[in-house]
């Protein structure tokens, strides 16, 4: 996981996918992450590197998400792949997630 | 099944009333099937049949009380099969053979459908209960007089299950009290 | 209203009421897990679908007071308020107000929640609403709300006759533990319908912090042409994971919005018909039915509402699955039936094709027996449900009473057809009602007792021997047997001189005698003198029978044993002769082949079958039902090993067809007597096996009865025997011995034997030379003749020389009744005493008498201790076993002390030395488990071998008897068992 500040947007880049194997992990680093950079105003996930999440994945997205309300950030997903972007699509969550609302299938 | 379409056809109002009765209070209704076994001629209150079934497959329930012929499948069901004699206790009595024809009776829950049940239709149960004889008759309209069961000419009987003979000009008929006949006879636990 | 509403209302009231029932269950637990998450959950959703399906039929009684309900959950699930005692005692208020409105549905607006709602809206009032709804989904049902909805997708659906459902889906639970990728997955959800909204709910998500996440849970707004149950079964989802939009409320909600497309012509009637009533819920016939005042229309509800129990079935989809598989194949029967005729028709019937006829006829036949059968499942039900009631009822009771009770159940997937499980409602009831009130002692009464606080009652299902077994047991006061006749003599019941001669058990079943009750304090719980007489008559009105176990100050046990009616078990398919029976696969341990090469052994009448170190007896099913079978001991066929309570024995059969699950066909009332069968059964072909009643069988045939399988005031009356093998040994006298002691028997020619000193001797291939012990040597008998050619040598167990005895004839396995030993009579050393047997005088021959007086004394104690200075305390407070055990020990151990109850042992423990404690496990002051606590809890007692003795003869009794630290259980009749308990006792203390 790489974290740069750009202007006021720290943006996380995951190395993976994110599966129920690393999520444990992962949420340290994020927490970890966050409370590093109190200045960041926006938080973009960036999943260039992702394939593919599974249930526990979304569940940590969601959780990011929910961390960036409490914190009153604003937060966002970028890269997403053909195969996570269809699954947000399906989910309802592409619009929670800043990604532009495509038709619904 | 091979129900002859006269017994599922209901009767019609023609009948005449029944004669006065001379023996214990009739239970029968107004018609009566007729059946032989052994060469006697019985009958029983057609109410009281559900179906007649024709050389049933009898499975024999070894140590059970001699009454009881074996079971049969019926559809799903298992029904109990009387030997008649036995039942109606007569020490000759020689069970076994071929069955040729079993009367099925009604559950007590299916003749409470009926709009007029049988008089002693509370003695019946909710197993199905069948006799195996050896050939159904006709049907016969319960009129003329109906005579008590001569006590000497028959021993053993169990004069519970019998309402009286009726005598018709091709012999006698001894009409079942069929309630109490498909009941349980007294002392026969094995 | 038409048939499809009604049936519908029908099928909203079953489901309700299981809705309602698990959400009194979940009340009470939530009580004692007020944070348990997926509890909370099944309650929401449980109050959700009740009110959204009320919603649908206008119920507005029952919509209000579970929309207040549900509001409150929602707020404790979601951690905003939590559930104390009080909030559940409103939520079960709650319960109980829905319950009596979903009883009578036509009703329900007559019955007043206002209480209720007032007092769960004060709640909400000081908690702002929760999620918002989106614009212009107001007058949709709340769970609708959320869901951004094309108006388009919904009006096509409702036009095609499609239906809408709200899926819940849990990515993880109900998809990927599946094997599946959710990706995948929704594809498929795709490929079925058209799917019109999702919303994945992520308040259940909290921040990072939060620990144990949540799975997530989407919510899929779904039309498609399925039918709840098959959709279900495509999603592989449980029920409560679905609901059925409403579609009037869907058609009310389409009126308010825009039309884009031409507009539609209204939806043809026929079609909605099938899926809901086409008027809005508030101009449903349900609630005009009543003004409407013509008998036409509010009758057909009237009669629907009363006789509901029994009119709709909920099956399983795989059932349901299993169902049209058949049909399946029923069609494929058809379709071949009428090529057969087709090609007929044309001329061309050859014999080929006749054949083909055939086997035609028989896989239909087939197919239609298995298709009965599967549809007689759908009449069985899950105990559970029932069972899970009595927490509710337990809980109520534990307040009024101030007592505080924890329930158990057990057996909650045990099924039973639906007549059963509401045959057993009021009995259990009552059952449990008087565990709670009589049998849990107050608070202070069991701490001072040395019990835990709280009071346990436990209710457990099983299926058992063919039978159906329903315990209610509470670890209370017990039964006091002196306090029952006292109250029987009080009430006029009994004479005191009747009272005096009672036993035990039959003291215990004084309670079930009409007009007894012992509450000291009549109640307004249970004790009103009426109950235990109708429990018992409901009982045995299904057919069943009642029995009481009880100890004093641990508790009582009320069984109760049903005949499986309609029930399926799974069966061992045996025949014998042209018969075939099914043996309750719960019973059977393993299955022996026996022939020539593996013969049974024969003693007169009776066979035993060696099985590795075992001798177990062995009944011949064709020689019990009196069938022509090849019935020597050689002859080819199968032996079934059989374990019935805690015994094991042999049934020998022809033949092993099949395993088969059967369904339990009840016996005629001609039958209801019989004694072998428990019921009958129909298999493939529409053959009829009889079920055979294991017990029935056994009873009587096999050594030491069980009194555990019988009627209780029948064994308790009957003396209990011990089981001797008869045999003659050339002289005209009958020898009996303890079946206990043989090892085995050998038939050997007589040739074989060897005359060496004086002395008979066997030469064995494989082991020690035998020396043979003749009794007419040894004891005072006629002399005999010569040896016949043929003999048999009896060689014991536990005995460490290499000895047998020899007996020309076997006769018969026999009972010897332990009150029929005549020990006056003759008396000689290997002598115990003598007997009348089967109408025969016969000498009970003591083995290490015997053998003593053969100069070839002790039997083998691994470990060198000595039976000659071993001590034996006994602790008994029945004279009659004293007396009994006494007889079984003298001469055979050094001493035997004895002590009239375990208060007295413990005091002898105190200043004398013992190799062995033998106690009784009911007895006055201190009984046998708490005398053996106290041993176990004191280092110089820890490693005292200990021989329980009781007839009580239950597996719960062993495992208790085994967990307070008893080495040895026996049942206290037979002698030589209980030798050679000590024996093996001794032995693994001495190793």
């Amino acid at each position: 996981m790489q974290t740069t500040l750009d202007a006021s947007t720290l943006r996380i880049v995951f190395a993976g996918d994110i599966l129920s194997t690393n999520v444990a992990a992962l949420r340290t680093e994020l927490l970890v992450t966050l409370g590093a950079h109190p200045e960041a105003k926006h938080v973009a996930a960036d999943l260039t590197n992702s394939r593919t999440v599974d249930s526990q994945g979304i569940n940590l997205l969601l959780a990011l998400y929910r961390e960036t309300e409490r914190r009153q950030v604003g937060f966002r997903v970028e890269n997403p792949s053909a195969e996570i972007r269809r699954l947000f699509d399906l989910l309802n969550l592409s619009g929670r997630f800043g990604l532009n609302p495509a038709r619904r299938p | 099944m091979d129900t002859p379409r006269r017994i599922a056809a209901p009767p019609e109002a023609t009948l005449t009333p029944r004669g006065s009765p001379v023996a214990p209070a009739r239970v029968a209704g107004d018609q009566l099937l007729t059946f032989r076994t052994q060469g006697r001629w019985y009958a029983c209150d057609l109410l009281w049949v559900r179906e007649i079934l024709r050389q049933p497959a009898i499975t024999p329930v070894d140590r059970a009380p001699p009454v009881v012929r074996g079971l049969i499948h019926l559809r799903g069901q298992i029904l109990t099969a009387l030997d008649l004699e036995h039942r109606l206790g007569f020490k000759s009595a020689s069970s076994g053979g071929e069955a040729e024809r079993c009367i099925v009776f009604k559950t007590g829950p299916e003749l409470a459908r009926l709009a007029q049940p049988p008089a002693d239709s509370e003695l019946a149960g909710n197993d199905i209960i069948g006799v195996v004889v050896d050939h159904i008759g006709d049907i016969i309209a319960d009129r003329g007089t109906l005579l008590p069961p001569p006590p000497d000419t028959i021993s053993g009987l169990d004069h519970a299950c019998v309402a009286g003979v009726l005598p018709r000009p091709e012999g006698l008929i001894t009409l079942l009290n069929t309630g109490a006949f498909l009941s349980v006879p007294s002392g026969s636990a094995p | 209203m038409s048939t499809a509403e009604q049936e519908m209302l029908e099928l909203f009231v079953q489901e309700a009421r299981e809705h309602l029932g698990v959400l009194e269950t979940d009340l009470v637990s939530l009580e004692a897990n007020p944070r348990d998450a997926a509890l909370l959950n099944r309650l929401f959703r449980a109050v959700h679908s009740v009110k959204g399906t009320a919603g649908f039929f206008g119920l507005t009684a029952i919509t209000e007071l579970a929309h207040v309900m549900e509001s409150v959950m929602a707020l404790v699930r979601d951690g905003r308020m939590s559930a104390g005692p009080e909030l559940i005692n409103l939520f079960l208020a709650g319960t109980d107000k829905l319950k009596a409105m979903v009883a009578a549905p036509e009703r329900s607006s007559d019955i007043s929640s206002l209480a209720e709602r007032e007092a769960l809206g004060a709640l909400l009032r000081s908690d702002p609403p929760a999620r918002p709804a989106v614009a212009g989904n107001e007058i949709l049902p709340l769970y609708l709300r959320a869901f951004r909805i094309d108006p388009e997708l919904v009006r096509t659906a409702l036009r095609s006759g499609h239906h809408v459902y709200v899926v819940q889906l849990r990515l993880h639970a109900d998809i990927e533990l599946k094997g599946q990728g959710i990706l995948d997955y929704l594809r498929e959800v795709q490929s079925l319908g058209t799917l019109i909204d999702t919303a994945t709910d992520i308040d259940e998500i909290g921040g990072l912090e939060s620990d144990a996440p949540a799975d997530v849970v989407c919510s899929l707004l779904f039309a498609t042409a399925m039918e709840p149950d098959l959709l279900l079964g495509a999603f592989d989802l449980p029920a409560d994971q679905l609901v059925q939009a409403p579609s009037a409320a869907l058609r009310d909600w389409l009126s308010t919005q825009p039309v884009l497309a031409p507009a539609a012509p209204p939806a043809p009637p026929a079609v909605i018909a099938a899926a809901a009533p086409v008027p809005a819920p508030a101009a449903t016939p349900v609630t005009t039915a009543p003004e409407d005042g013509t008998t036409g229309t509010a009758h057909p509800m009237a009669s629907s509402a009363r006789t509901k129990p029994d009119e709709t079935v909920r099956i399983s989809v795989s059932l349901l699955d299993a169902l049209m598989n058949l049909a399946g194949e029923m069609v494929l029967g058809r379709n071949q039936l009428l090529r057969v005729a087709e090609s007929r028709r044309e001329g061309a019937a050859t014999p080929a094709e006749s054949d083909g006829l055939g086997g035609i006829i028989q896989g239909i036949s087939a197919v239609t027996s298995d298709l009965q059968r599967t549809i007689m499942r759908a009449r069985l039900q899950p105990v559970g449900g029932l069972l899970g009631r009595f927490h509710r009822v337990l809980r109520d009771l534990g307040q009024k009473l101030g007592k505080e009770i924890q329930l158990e159940t057990v057996g909650d997937d045990v099924e039973l057809d639906r007549a059963l499980i509401e045959g057993l409602s009021d009995p259990l009831t009552h059952l449990v009602r008087n565990a709670a009130d009589h049998g849990i002692e107050p608070r202070e009464e069991r701490v001072r007792a040395g019990k835990a606080p709280a009071g346990r009652v436990r209710i457990s299902a099983a299926h058992l021997a063919g039978r159906v077994q329903i315990e209610v047991r509470d670890d209370g006061r017990g039964l006091d047997p002196a306090r029952l006749k006292a109250k029987a003599v009080e009430k006029g019941l009994l004479t005191p001189e009747q009272a005096e001669r009672l036993g035990e058990a039959e003291a215990w079943q004084l309670i079930f005698a009409p007009g007894f009750s012992t509450a000291a304090v009549v109640s307004d719980v249970s004790g009103r003198g009426v109950g235990m007489d109708v429990v018992k008559t409901n009982i045995e009105r299904l057919g069943g029978r009642v029995e009481i176990e009880s100890v004093v100050g641990r508790g009582t046990a009320i069984i109760i044993r049903l005949p499986l009616t309609l029930a399926i078990i799974p069966a061992l398919i045996v025949g014998c002769d042209d018969r075939l029976f099914a043996v309750p696969q719960l019973n059977l341990v393993e299955i022996v082949r026996t022939g020539p090469e593996r013969p049974l052994e024969d003693f007169g009448g009776s066979r035993l079958l060696r099985l590795r170190e075992e001798l177990l007896p062995v009944l011949d099913l064709s020689s019990l039902l009196g069938l022509p079978a090849a019935n020597h001991a050689g002859a080819s066929g199968y032996v079934l090993i059989l374990r019935l309570d805690r015994r094991r024995f042999g049934l020998r059969v022809d033949r092993v067809a099949d395993t088969e699950e059967i369904v339990v066909k009840p016996l005629g009332r001609h039958l209801q007597g019989t004694t072998f069968y428990s019921g009958a059964t129909l298999l493939g072909q529409g053959r009829i096996a009889l079920i055979l009643d294991l017990a029935g069988l056994a009873a009587g045939r096999l050594p030491v009865e069980s009194n555990a399988a019988r009627d209780t005031t029948r064994t308790v009356l009957r003396p209990p025997a011990e089981q001797v093998l008869l045999f003659r040994d050339g002289t005209p006298e009958t020898f009996a011995l303890h079946i206990a002691n043989i090892g085995r028997i050998e038939r050997i020619s007589s040739s074989r034997i060897e005359r060496i000193g004086g002395q008979d001797f066997l030469r064995q291939e494989n082991g020690p030379t035998l020396r043979l012990v003749r009794l007419q040597t040894h004891l005072p008998v006629t002399q005999p003749g010569p040896l016949p050619d043929e003999i048999h040598v009896i060689v014991p167990r536990l005995v460490d020389q290499p000895v047998a005895i020899v007996a020309e004839q076997i006769i018969d396995a026999a009972e010897l009744p332990v009150d029929a030993l005549d020990s006056a009579t003759l008396t000689a050393q290997g002598v115990l005493g003598t007997a009348s047997i089967n109408g025969a005088l016969t000498i009970v021959v003591d083995l290490y008498g015997l053998l003593r007086s053969a100069g070839l004394d002790r039997p083998a104690i691994p470990g060198g201790a000595d039976l000659a200075s071993c001590r034996i305390l006994l602790a008994e407070d029945t004279l009659f076993f004293r007396e009994a055990v006494r007889r079984a020990f003298t001469g055979f151990v050094g001493a035997l002390d004895v002590a009239n109850d375990g208060e007295e042992a413990w005091q002898r423990l105190q200043t004398g030395s013992y190799d062995v404690l033998v106690t009784d496990l009911e007895m006055p002051r201190l009984n046998g488990f708490e005398l053996v606590a106290r041993l176990r809890a004191d280092p110089r007692f820890k490693q005292l071998p200990v021989i329980a003795l009781s007839a009580r003869d239950t597996p719960e009794f062993h495992e208790r008897a085994r967990g307070a630290g008893i080495n040895r259980f026996e049942s206290k009749f037979d002698r030589e068992r209980l030798r050679l308990a000590l024996v093996e006792a001794l032995s693994s203390s001495a190793s």
